[in-house]
């Protein structure tokens, strides 16, 4: 049912959806046929397409171009999937969406050397926009998103972090890249300043819900429907908000402490969900995510009304109520 | 130019690129980084020969630089081991450096160099790639591969900013250091190739080599004197 309901929503940005992802087959073409299967395995496991998403819709709020605005959209999925493919070098991910991650299928060599042809690729796509406001913002925003996953590689297996540590570390990690799309949509179609700001300001809420509620279905959804261990946050030693909310409990720190050292057995990795499932954090972590989202659903309720508006409203309502 | 003079150059570019791509839980989980001084050097030969002082062609070898050391670092992750906690870091500071020579040429509006560089470094990864996974190969093939990968970056910066006369020098010459390293080295190496496959490239490198190395006269004596230093080694 909940991917019906996403179906529906994508149904409005079809065209820009097909078109897109026509772009990403061509921007991975590649004269290396193992890059080229790789990166196509990569695609073909599929993703939200937020991002993309996210730019077309702020670039209707200016003088919107659909060659142009790809541009942007397909550099910046490109970006998120050459950050995956390194993300499970490090993670050592078996499994990604259901599929077999390319260093699983491959190995690490090979995903270092496509997740950076990848971001070539990226660089390539936006390259043809000639404004240095759009470069230097990508720019930054790969570097912080960079320095968050340095950052969270400090923390791994940490559990004296505050919650303020955890909303830095999401930020980095989610929602500068949304905030950056749909900032980035915003400039390109050289929409006014007002709207820039708003539209930047609900990437950074939606994502840093989006990532909450992510954060939530890691420990809530079944192995089958994330495709790969549920609770992978915590066995790769990631500490996410609801744990951050039972972390000193006596009964569930056995279980952290076996998650962070890799000695959590099958068994007990299902009574560790359980503990979660029934704690309570969850729904504090819900609640979290649900103030994010107000604060997105306020600003975009100041922005001029138009068709995109209503489908700004309608990707937020779906990523506070995502199941997958 | 004395020889102490050039140094000091290459020195300074080194100093300033480790400043560029610094990062403090990077410098304190894995060290310094090291910067490949030849390839700085031939970054550095056309300014340094024809007594270049312009501040965007210097951002832009550090650009270049930086993207050296990115494409570089990768190459130490091991393929099929799980990553130690130094592994990781590694995949983080060649995406780090990356980001890094982004941003250099983003500040400066380098729309051209940032689409023609991204080509080439698309390139040299399909090059890594190929060679990674290619079990038998000859000695012509194994030089062009070599070729993009150990010059590809820099012959992309000489075609576009006017110094296309360095291009095959440094080519050759870059390409003659890493089989060099790849014959030689004590240290482990991204590509392991069969020493009659290397001896063959070597066999088909050196005419070419000879060569450039008499066409140098253009060539302060200075760099034409490091230059034979550096493929005597």
């Amino acid at each position: 049912m909940e991917k019906l309901k996403a179906m529906a929503l994508y149904t409005d940005f079809r065209k820009e959806l097909i078109y897109i992802e026509k772009e990403l087959e061509n921007a991975v073409q590649s004269d290396s046929p193992l890059i080229q299967q790789a990166s196509i395995h990569l695609l073909r496991a599929g993703g939200k397409r937020i991002r993309p998403i996210f730019v077309f819709l702020s670039s209707k709020f200016g003088d919107y171009s659909m060659e142009t605005t790809a541009k942007v959209a397909v550099s910046l999925e490109l970006v998120h999937m050459a950050s995956l493919v390194h993300d499970d070098v490090i993670d050592d991910s078996n499994m990604r969406r259901g599929r077999k991650t390319v260093k699983a299928k491959w190995d690490n060599r090979v995903a270092m050397y496509t997740g950076d042809f990848i971001f070539s690729r990226a660089l390539t796509s936006i390259g043809e926009i000639e404004m240095t406001s759009v470069h230097r913002l990508l720019a930054d925003t790969m570097l912080e998103i960079c320095k968050g996953e340095i950052i969270q590689f400090d923390y791994q297996r940490r559990t004296d972090q505050s919650f303020r540590d955890y909303l830095r570390r999401i930020k980095r990690k989610t929602a500068l890249l949304l905030s950056s799309s749909c900032e980035l949509g915003a400039l390109i179609s050289n929409a006014d300043d007002e709207v820039v700001r708003r539209l930047r300001n609900f990437g950074y809420y939606a994502g840093m819900a989006f990532q909450i509620v992510d954060d939530i279905l890691d420990l809530t959804s079944s192995d089958k429907q994330l495709g790969k261990p549920a609770g992978s946050d915590l066995l790769n030693g990631h500490l996410t908000l609801p744990v951050l909310y039972i972390r000193n409990e006596p009964a569930f720190q056995p279980y952290l402490t076996k998650a962070f050292d890799g000695t959590l057995s099958e068994k007990e990795r299902t009574e560790m969900l359980s503990f979660i499932r029934e704690s309570g954090a969850i729904e504090k972590a819900h609640e979290v995510s649900d103030l994010y989202l107000e604060k997105a659903t306020a600003e975009i309720r100041l922005l001029p009304d138009s068709d995109a508006k209503k489908a700004f409203e309608q990707v937020a309502d779906f990523l506070a109520k995502r199941t997958f | 130019m004395n020889k102490h003079e050039l140094n000091s150059i290459v020195e300074k570019y080194i100093s300033d690129l480790q400043y560029a791509l610094r990062e403090s839980i990077l410098k304190r989980e894995i060290g310094h980084f090291p910067v490949d001084s030849i390839k700085a050097f031939f970054l550095l030969l056309p300014i340094v020969n024809e007594k270049i002082k312009e501040d965007k062609l210097r951002k832009i070898t550090l650009s270049v630089g930086a993207i050296h050391a990115a494409l570089d670092i990768h190459d130490r992750i091991e393929s099929a081991q799980s990553p130690s906690a130094e592994q990781q870091l590694t995949v983080l500071a060649g995406d780090h450096f990356s980001g890094i020579h982004y941003r250099i040429l983003a500040e400066i509006g380098e729309f051209g160099f940032i689409r023609e560089l991204s080509q080439t470094i698309a390139r040299i990864n399909e090059q890594k790639t190929t060679l990674h996974h290619e079990r038998r190969t000859t000695g012509p093939i194994l030089l062009e591969r070599l070729k993009v990968i150990e010059s590809g970056c820099t012959a992309t910066y000489y075609k576009t900013y006017g110094f296309d006369s360095y291009l095959e020098l440094a080519e050759t010459v870059l390409t003659f250091v890493r089989l060099d390293r790849m014959a030689n080295s004590t240290e482990q190496q991204a590509f392991a190739f069969d020493e009659t496959i290397i001896q063959q490239a070597m066999d088909f490198l050196l005419p070419k080599l000879n060569l450039e190395l008499e066409q140098m006269s253009s060539l302060d004596p200075v760099l034409q004197q490091v230059i034979h230093e550096l493929v005597n080694r």
